[in-house]
């Protein structure tokens, strides 16, 4: 059995989402295109059910791109001779929107099973008045879920599995339905404006249908105004203190700095934990399995490369904790109010926010996010920035050369110093991509009017549910989309650190007298990788980078962090646990502070560090998101236009820092 | 009056949207020609202005506040 859902923006259809497939799901891309589509499975008497969570929309007239795909999908299903069952979710805060599209996907003639979502506080007279009312009216089924607490879920499941057999209406393509898809197709492929005044006076009809659909008048008032009331003077409060034209931007302000100290300071037990399990594995791993090639390979190459991934994840799952708080609470829109203002001289909209915001988790999912802007130059211009923003992969690499200049005790005030550090790259990630787009605003030709119109939901707590599923659907793809590029680059590295084609590799590969003499293990280890082929493409790049401090072991790490930033700290963890030739258990960043220069100073400066942070505060180094932008935007155009302005001023703004501090 | 010069919490009512798209945007969130409304607040520096009614809550940028016409409804 297939099911889809679809109903308006915040109604409550992501969570039955969740609730019905809890970790069976996966989001994955609608083909050749970048809107998110969430797909779960479920089962119901061992009979197994697919679900589909469509983009929300308000009526079946698509305004923005993700809006065309739900209505798209809708129109595509009403094809088929068996359309899956259409579960249209229905927000009892809002019926009156929700019913505009109802009515719609009734006139489509799909099978549709109406579900009230409702809250705790909704009574269950109420729920059931309206229930039937609108039976009566459609003549379809209409049950009640609370789709946060589950309360209903089974009772639906039973409605599905009565509903799987039921009757279409006629595909007669003479039918009112075919007539309504084809105006619906219509009205959506048309220039703007030639179907307006139909469209406007089909919007207002159904509107005024759904005005008489409240039901028995004195009943529904009261209720309606109680819980209008209830809900609208909880968020007013919440609203006169968020939305203050002061104290709006400073709890904006703080909640920000609270989240980059919760990434730094929070996550550091897990981290140290998840640190010590993958030394212990690959100890064992030397221990227990049988001393060859393969098991060093293992050992010195794909565990390190791994752990220097795995290990971020608790500061990742920490900041989507919080964006998933801000989304799921309804905090996120106030965002877009206080900001859209301060954003618009820059040639982004407040809808450009959250994409930004998103920026600072992943750039993939942000430039998706940007589907919701209607005006293709904002759109444009926010996909083109949103690089700039402080990405998780950059975590990693910041904590790494962070920890390289400073103690993680030392601190200023009340705040850990390593925290403020990273805050400041997060500010200059921020101004990048402001400064970006105020270059890009000026240059660019202007579109079209923009508009921004967006419904502030009330304010609800946050589905521990939907947290979670977010936060591990958000690691999982981290770890796995980068785990298969690190196993991949760890085992390459390896191999090409472990074979050479000049004669001192081959002398040291043979444990030859002449050098075992001369030299101490280190030094062994170290005159063996500079002369393995990755050394050698390391020294081939060196003339490039040396002028910004940077040695060829730097230049390995630059190769390889190209396919993703983060790549950097386990091709580093790679490099030194091949160099200090085994027995040596410390740290990366010991490891890396404990190298020199031949001259005995220190090898990681500050000048090198700094200048290492704004090469990748800056550097388009990212295949997934150059992939991105090369489908979103439809060509090669701007993702290489991105890619050499995000590069060039990453390697010359790193090359004057070096340059003006050593 | 222009919606933008309305006063902040008094009734008004919708009279015209001069932008037939502004008007279908509206119209989805249950704010169309007739629809009675309130101006709530208005963010920093000619920011958007929030707009409710019994049912719901929109922002829209000061631009199309200036595109819808209104009317002071007698207060209650």
């Amino acid at each position: 059995m297939k099911v889809v859902l679809a109903g308006n923006p915040n109604c409550g259809k992501t969570s039955l989402f969740n609730r019905f497939t809890g970790m069976n799901q996966k989001v994955g891309n609608y083909p050749g295109i970048t809107v998110s589509k969430r797909e779960g499975s479920f089962t119901i008497d061992g009979e197994a059910c697919s679900i589909a969570d469509l983009p929300g929309i308000y009526s079946l007239y698509a305004g923005s791109e993700d809006e065309k795909i739900a209505v798209n999908a809708l129109l595509d299903l009403q094809k088929l001779e068996k359309p899956p069952i259409t579960l249209c979710i229905i927000d009892i805060q809002s019926p009156h929107k929700n019913l505009l599209l109802l009515s719609q996907l009734i006139e489509l003639g799909l099978p549709i099973i109406g579900v009230f979502n409702y809250r705790k506080k909704t009574t269950t007279s109420e729920v059931n008045d309206w229930i039937k009312k609108l039976e009566a009216k459609y003549n379809i089924p209409f049950l009640a879920v609370n789709a946060n607490s589950g309360e209903g879920v089974d009772a639906l499941k039973e409605e599905l599995k009565k509903s799987k057999n039921q009757v279409v209406i006629s595909s007669d393509p003479n039918s009112k339905v075919a007539e309504f898809a084809a105006w619906i197709k219509q009205a959506n492929d048309s220039a703007a404006g030639s179907n307006i005044l139909k469209i406007t006076k089909d919007l207002r009809a159904r509107l005024e249908d759904a005005d008489g659909s409240f039901p028995s008048k004195t009943f529904s008032t009261e209720h309606k105004q109680n819980s209008t009331q209830q809900s609208h003077s909880k968020t007013s409060y919440l609203d006169n203190l968020l939305m203050h034209h002061i104290w709006g931007y400073v709890i904006f302000g703080v909640s920000l700095i609270v989240i980059f100290q919760a990434v730094f300071s929070w996550s550091a037990y897990p981290m140290e934990w998840i640190e010590e399990g993958f030394g212990l594995l690959s100890s064992l791993t030397q221990t227990y399995l049988p001393a060859n090639f393969y098991t060093n390979a293992i050992s010195d190459g794909i565990i390190p490369g791994l752990a220097g991934i795995v290990v971020f994840v608790p500061q990742i799952s920490f900041l989507f904790l919080f964006i998933a708080l801000f989304e799921e609470s309804g905090y996120m829109t106030r965002v877009v109010y206080l900001m859209d203002r301060l954003v618009k001289p820059f040639g982004l909209s407040g809808r450009s926010v959250v994409p930004l915001i998103s920026g600072y988790a992943c750039a993939i999912p942000a430039i998706m996010a940007t589907r919701t802007i209607k005006n293709p130059r904002e759109k444009l211009i926010t996909m083109l920035v949103i690089p700039f923003m402080t990405c998780s992969a950059r975590i990693p690499v910041y904590t790494t050369l962070i920890a390289l200049m400073m103690s993680s005790e030392a601190s200023v005030g009340v705040f850990n110093a390593q925290g403020l550090v990273l805050f400041a790259l997060y500010l200059f990630g921020a101004f990048m991509s402001f400064f970006t787009a105020l270059i890009a605003h000026k240059v660019m030709k202007r579109g079209g009017r923009s508009m921004l119109i967006m419904e502030l939901p009330n304010y609800k707590m946050p589905s521990i549910n939907n947290v979670v599923l977010t936060i591990y659907e958000k690691s999982k793809s981290f770890v796995f989309q980068a785990g298969k590029i690190i196993i991949l680059v760890s085992l390459a590295l390896y191999l090409m650190s472990n074979i050479g084609f000049n004669d001192t590799f081959e002398k040291i590969d043979n444990n030859e007298t002449e050098f075992v003499n001369q030299f101490t293990p280190n030094e062994l280890a170290q005159l063996k990788l500079e002369n393995s082929i990755i050394g050698q493409l390391g020294k081939f790049i060196e003339p490039a980078i040396r002028p910004l401090g940077y040695d060829w072991k730097i230049g390995i790490s630059l190769i390889t962090s190209f396919a993703a930033r983060e790549v950097f700290v386990g091709t580093m963890s790679t490099i030194y646990a091949l160099e200090d030739a085994g027995d040596d258990t410390s740290s990366i960043v010991q490891k890396m502070q404990s190298d020199k220069n031949p001259d005995g100073t220190a090898k990681y400066s500050l000048a090198v560090v700094l200048s290492l942070l704004v090469f990748y505060a800056l550097a388009m180094q990212c295949l997934s998101t150059i992939a991105v932008m090369y489908k979103e935007t439809g060509g090669w155009k701007w993702p290489s236009i991105q890619f050499v302005v995000s590069t060039g001023s990453a390697y010359l703004l790193a090359l004057l820092i070096y340059q003006l501090m050593s | 009056m222009k919606l933008s010069q309305a006063p902040f919490n008094e009734p008004l009512l919708v009279i015209q949207i001069s932008d037939a798209t502004l008007e279908i945007k509206l119209l989805e969130l249950g704010f169309g020609f007739k629809s009675e409304c309130n101006l709530v607040r208005q963010a920093p520096f000619n920011g958007p202005f929030t707009l409710n009614n019994e049912k719901t809550q929109i922002i829209l940028r000061s631009e199309d506040a200036n595109r819808i016409e209104v009317s002071l409804l007698p207060s209650l």
